[in-house]
């Protein structure tokens, strides 16, 4: 393999080194084409092309053209394409096998934040009905209990001792209802202020 | 003698694959791809090194949940079952968290933010509710706050309960004027306490919904020449494989891999490359496109035949154990191709690898 990436290097280094060359006899070593197909037998081996070598092809492609080979060319550069796109996956697995620990946090962390949406989603629902239920109840009760206060100060019941402590209870009743209502503000405003 | 030892170990190998010998059955596997191409995968409560689209093998058998997520879009969970012997083909389509919005026939777009001219810009939004209202000149683009009917709500009970309240305190004063009740109503004091606990829900109402008009803003960039999708590409380039013009298809499946490379159609387009490729004897170059097919874009359509290729043209290449390990690494899942004639292959593979080589 080694070996194969040297002759690659050279293959693809000495086209250049023959443009400035002042010998002809040094560009007849390798053609083009011949480079080419280095370069197209190493990728089928799934060689991991380095900065230098994708360079090189640069200059190898800009050779094809000069030659004339436009079609090669177009070749070479999906032959280039499918080898930065092998090498990159390639990279991107080995980073992310290195910050797997930090991305599975970073995951983590994401779908706690969704799952804490929900949540708080969730308590100010709750919130909001108990609220609206005890709201709704305080205000009922307190018709009621004025409608009674009322007619047990106009003497309208005989048994003024029961209906007293009737009233005492719809009086204890509403303020129940009342602190229900103040209680659910909390999860009410919380849920709303985290969603 | 050779011929005989062949004959021989041709048989052994034969029947060891008739008894059951052969590989044993696979653990489960599972194809994962994504639209696009490049998400995450989280398995069971696992992040793992592979993106989209990834051949998991080796799983247990039962049950498993699949998330994935790539950046800009959204996170899409699915359950699969697995069994042995079959290897399921989980496909999800991540819906994207925002839309690009372009308005060449408006000078003007208004928004939460402001106005903008729309000259060569393209807009991207949140995905989202919005109300769009073309005035001619002018385009008017405003979120709808997924809340909207229960702030209407808060401000209609807010101003109900404290025009109540209101009323009913003046009532409660003219009452006591005329000496029929000395103190407020218990009515009136419900009222102004409601009054005061819808402030603050009102309030937080408000607050959440400015929040979400500062999120929904644009972000605006230059508009491209043009916008191409991938789909047309992929299809003019396999009508002009279909049609035998190898050049032309070429050309076309070069662009889609270039110019769309989170495409889920990328692998198809280099499977349909290699093969061309293989077609015109330019075979490196196809042998490393197949490479790419089967080790980068493990895609259930394509990873067996990409193998099979690899394994015929090592073949030609007179090497058998890339070819051998090529078939092995078959899945069989897509119905193209038959076990019997893998393993068949397979077979004429060994038999020829264990066969001593002539002087």
């Amino acid at each position: 393999m080694r070996l194969e990436i040297l002759a690659l290097t050279l293959l693809l280094t000495v086209p250049l080194a023959a443009q400035q060359a002042t010998s002809a006899d040094v560009a007849k070593t390798v053609s083009p084409r011949q480079a080419l197909q280095s370069a197209e037998t190493l990728f089928s081996q799934g060689h991991r092309f380095t900065a230098e070598e994708l360079e090189s092809l640069k200059a190898l492609h800009d050779d094809l053209v000069t030659s004339g080979d436009t079609d090669l060319a177009a070749d070479l550069d999906l032959m280039k394409l499918g080898a930065i796109v092998q090498t990159t996956t390639n990279d991107d697995k080995a980073q992310a096998k290195v910050a797997l620990g930090k991305d599975t946090l970073l995951w983590d962390q994401r779908q706690r934040q969704l799952r804490e949406e929900g949540f708080w989603r969730t308590v100010r629902d709750v919130g909001l009905a108990t609220f609206t239920i005890s709201t709704v109840a305080t205000l009922l009760l307190a018709t009621v209990n004025d409608r009674n206060q009322a007619l047990l100060q106009r003497g309208n019941f005989s048994d003024y001792d029961a209906r007293n402590t009737f009233n005492n209870g719809m009086n204890w009743a509403m303020a129940g209802t009342a602190s229900a209502a103040f209680i659910s503000l909390f999860p009410l405003l919380w849920g709303e202020a985290r969603q | 003698m050779n011929r005989i030892l062949t004959i021989i170990l041709s048989f052994l190998v034969s029947l060891s694959f008739a008894s059951g010998q052969s590989p044993a059955p696979a653990k489960p596997s599972v194809f994962i791809d994504s639209e696009p191409l490049g998400a995450r995968i989280n398995l069971d409560g696992h992040l793992l090194i592979d993106r989209t689209p990834a051949l998991l093998r080796g799983l247990s058998p039962g049950k498993h949940t699949v998330s994935v997520w790539k950046e800009d879009f959204i996170q899409v969970t699915q359950s699969f079952q697995t069994t042995e012997g079959q290897v399921p083909v989980v496909l999800l389509d991540l819906p994207p968290d925002s839309v690009v919005l372009a308005f060449p026939e408006n000078g003007q777009v208004v928004d939460a933010q402001g106005s903008h001219p729309t000259t060569s810009q393209q807009f991207r939004y949140p995905t989202g509710t919005y109300a769009l209202s073309d005035q001619g000149g002018s385009i008017r683009l405003a979120p709808v706050f997924p809340d909207e009917g229960l702030l209407t709500i808060a401000q209609v009970s807010l101003l109900a309960v404290a025009g109540a309240a209101v009323l009913s305190s003046v009532s409660d004063a003219y009452h006591a004027t005329n000496g029929w009740i000395d103190h407020a109503s218990q009515l009136t004091i419900g009222l102004w306490i409601s009054t005061l606990f819808d402030l603050p829900w009102y309030q937080s109402l408000v607050t959440r919904k400015a929040r979400f008009i500062k999120d929904a803003a644009a972000i605006a960039t230059a508009r491209p020449a043009r916008l191409e999708i991938p789909q047309p590409i992929f299809d003019a380039a396999d009508e002009a494989l279909q049609s035998g013009q190898l050049a032309n298809a070429e050309v076309l499946f070069s662009q889609l891999v270039r110019e769309h490379p989170n495409s889920s159609l990328v692998p198809g387009a280099w499977f349909r490359l290699a093969r061309i490729h293989s077609i015109t004897g330019r075979r490196d170059l196809a042998l490393g496109e197949y490479r790419l097919v089967a080790e980068t874009y493990p895609q259930a359509a394509y990873y067996d035949r990409a193998r099979q290729a690899l394994a015929n043209l090592y073949e030609t290449a007179g090497d058998r154990t890339q070819a051998l390990t090529n078939l092995d690494l078959m899945v069989l899942t897509d119905g193209f191709f038959d076990k019997a004639d893998i393993d068949a292959q397979r077979a004429r593979h060994l038999v020829a690898k264990e066969a001593p080589v002539a002087p």
